[in-house]
């Protein structure tokens, strides 16, 4: 066939011959008759399956000795009409191939059917394409909900239109609802909004963030914001990933404390050390001047301080220390008695009235040393807060133990100096001390050890000039 | 000739009597307190020729008094040598001293002993 240019051919009497279309269509064409053998093949049927005219359909290309269980060529021959179904052949190498049958009837004159003709496309290489993209998608799914962060997608109205397994967990929230409510549980968008900042600039955008999480948790969060676009290169969402930083935040302030505790630690170390440097001038100078009263003084203060850092560094040990407390039946009340008296020569020599209210209790399972060192330092400490208050000649100190529903209170108060506001919010994290006064600056921060280490809970009220209340709750 | 007075504001006892023996031995009257409310009282009784002074101390700080100090008539001409522990609270010292002019001396703890002696004569022309 041949034309004079593309313009001049008639495409409506153009007669393509049947032979031709039978023989190159892509795609495998056989003929079989009602006893399933193959009376006709096309070339490509035959190339792959081999020329086995005569032969069943199910030997030849299911690699079968009998008929399929669900035969499309039966269908046909009973209902006549075309059925289509995916099916898997094997070519004559064995290889299987998929493909897409459709299953047509031929009828003769009469309208009878007479044979059937199975059309088979070659969908392998499709069938290979959706399974490594299915297998993609797994994988991108499963990386998607097991990286550990959290991942949203918003839209411009700022709701949710994906989020990873992460995320749920963690703030629930479904498609469709405001990111902001989900995890800022606010009503309306927030001011800053780093979400916004992509839509406005198309930029990357990374931020801190505190977010709550369904139970109401705070949490700090690292966040990067990032465009998602269409064909076309429109931002059509945002995507949201988010890290949990609370755990370094805290480590943060925890460094931060360390390198409070450790300037403290130098000021107290400095202070001692111009005592024992003090102390050994003052004695030289008693022998220098011949003053047996002064080389005593010097001594005095050589001594004081000695005890002072050697105090220091028991506390700085025990502080340091992580120890489980050794628990054993331990009478609260009888500690309280037996601080009182040991101070009662302090509290006569200081003008100090003592107010007890100490209730007899069970014994308490805890660790012995620690609890007594617990009360011992928090007396200790109203006793100073008296001594250093100018203001009154006579303070009193208040001792309060009792036990309600399994909790047992222990408060200890004073009419002292009180504690200032900014030092009051640090009280158990840094080193307080008043100076001159033996103490290593480490007591309140063991008193809280101690509780910590008893799962208690401890707590100051106090302003300054008007005393103090330490309070300890203890639970069974 | 009458010794000249120096007034030693500290909160640290042992250091009250290092400082005091100190500058007695060198030929100084010395007067103590351990706050610097006690300290207003002291240069209210008798103004001193210098003061040595610290500056992390409980109820009324070093800077405050000094704040104090500088702002009257009567004292703001009193030599004053700081003596502290604490950098930090010196740095705060110096960052607040607006419109107060600069201490006479800084020392840091522990102290050098002729450094202090050194400090003192001079600043009392001896």
């Amino acid at each position: 066939m041949s034309f004079a240019s593309i313009e001049a051919m008639d495409y409506e009497s153009l007669k393509i011959p049947d032979a031709l279309l039978f023989e190159e269509v892509p795609c495998y064409i056989s003929l079989q008759d009602r006893s399933h053998s193959i009376i006709k093949a096309n070339r490509r049927f035959k190339e792959t399956f081999g020329d086995r005219l005569g032969e069943p359909c199910y030997k030849v290309y299911k690699l079968r000795d009998e008929k399929c269980e669900v035969c499309p060529m039966d269908s046909v021959f009973i209902n006549g009409q075309i059925h289509e179904s995916e099916e898997i052949v094997f070519s004559q190498e064995g290889f299987p191939i998929n493909v897409i049958v459709n299953v047509a009837p031929v009828r003769d004159d009469s309208g009878n059917i007479v044979a059937i003709m199975e059309m088979a496309t070659d969908i392998t290489e499709t069938k290979r394409l959706q399974k490594k993209l299915e297998e993609s998608s797994e994988k991108y799914r499963t990386l998607y909900d097991e990286v550990p962060c959290y991942i949203s997608v918003q839209d411009r109205n700022f709701r949710l239109v994906d989020v990873n397994k992460q995320f749920k967990d963690e703030f629930g929230g479904s498609p469709g609802e405001f990111c902001y409510k989900v995890y800022k549980k606010r009503d309306e968008r927030c001011e800053v909004c780093p979400v916004a900042q992509v839509f406005e600039d198309g930029e990357f955008h990374s931020s801190e963030e505190i977010v709550t999480s369904k139970d109401g948790k705070p949490i700090n969060m690292l966040v990067y914001t990032a465009p998602i676009l269409d064909y076309n290169g429109n931002i059509v969402s945002v995507m949201e990933m988010s890290t949990n930083i609370t755990n370094l935040m805290n480590t943060k302030t925890q460094m931060t404390l360390l390198g409070q505790l450790v300037s403290g630690l130098a000021h107290t170390i400095k202070g001692i050390v111009t005592g024992l440097e003090g102390g050994m001038y003052v004695v030289e100078s008693g022998f220098r001047n011949s003053s047996d009263a002064t080389v005593k003084k010097g001594w005095d203060m050589v001594q004081r301080n000695v005890e002072r850092i050697s105090h220091m560094v028991l506390d700085m040990l025990y502080f340091a220390k992580d120890r489980l407390p050794e628990k054993e039946e331990v009478r609260l009340d009888k500690f309280c008695h037996e601080i009182i008296n040991l101070y009662e020569k302090k509290f006569k020599d200081n003008n100090i009235v003592t107010k007890l209210d100490i209730e007899e209790l069970k014994p308490y399972l805890g660790d012995r040393k620690s609890l007594y060192t617990l009360i011992l330092t928090l007396v200790e400490n109203a006793i100073h807060a008296c001594t250093w208050d100018k203001e009154r000649q006579a303070h009193g100190i208040g001792i309060h133990l009792s036990e309600m529903d399994s909790s047992i209170k222990l408060e200890i108060s004073d009419d002292g100096v009180g504690i200032a506001p900014d030092v009051k919010n640090k009280l158990f994290t840094t080193m307080y001390s008043s100076k001159g006064s033996g103490g290593s600056g480490f007591g309140l921060m063991i008193v809280k050890k101690i509780v910590d280490e008893h799962e208690g809970e401890i707590s100051v009220e106090s302003e300054q000039g008007h005393g103090a209340k330490f309070v300890v709750r203890l639970r069974r | 000739m009458s010794k000249k007075s120096i007034l030693i504001i500290d909160d640290e006892p042992d250091t009250l009597i290092y400082f005091s023996t100190l500058l007695e031995d060198n030929g100084y009257n010395t007067i103590t307190a351990d706050n610097g409310e006690t300290g207003l009282e002291k240069i209210n009784e008798s103004i001193p020729d210098l003061i040595t002074l610290d500056i992390t101390m409980p109820e009324m700080s070093g800077v405050k008094y000094y704040r104090t100090i500088r702002g009257n008539e009567k004292w703001k001409t009193i030599p004053i040598i700081i003596i502290t522990g604490v950098s930090d609270e010196f740095q705060t010292f110096i960052s607040s001293r607006k419109q107060v002019p600069p201490p006479d001396g800084y020392i840091s703890k522990p102290v050098e002993v002729s450094e202090l002696i050194g400090l003192v004569k001079k600043l009392l022309g001896d």
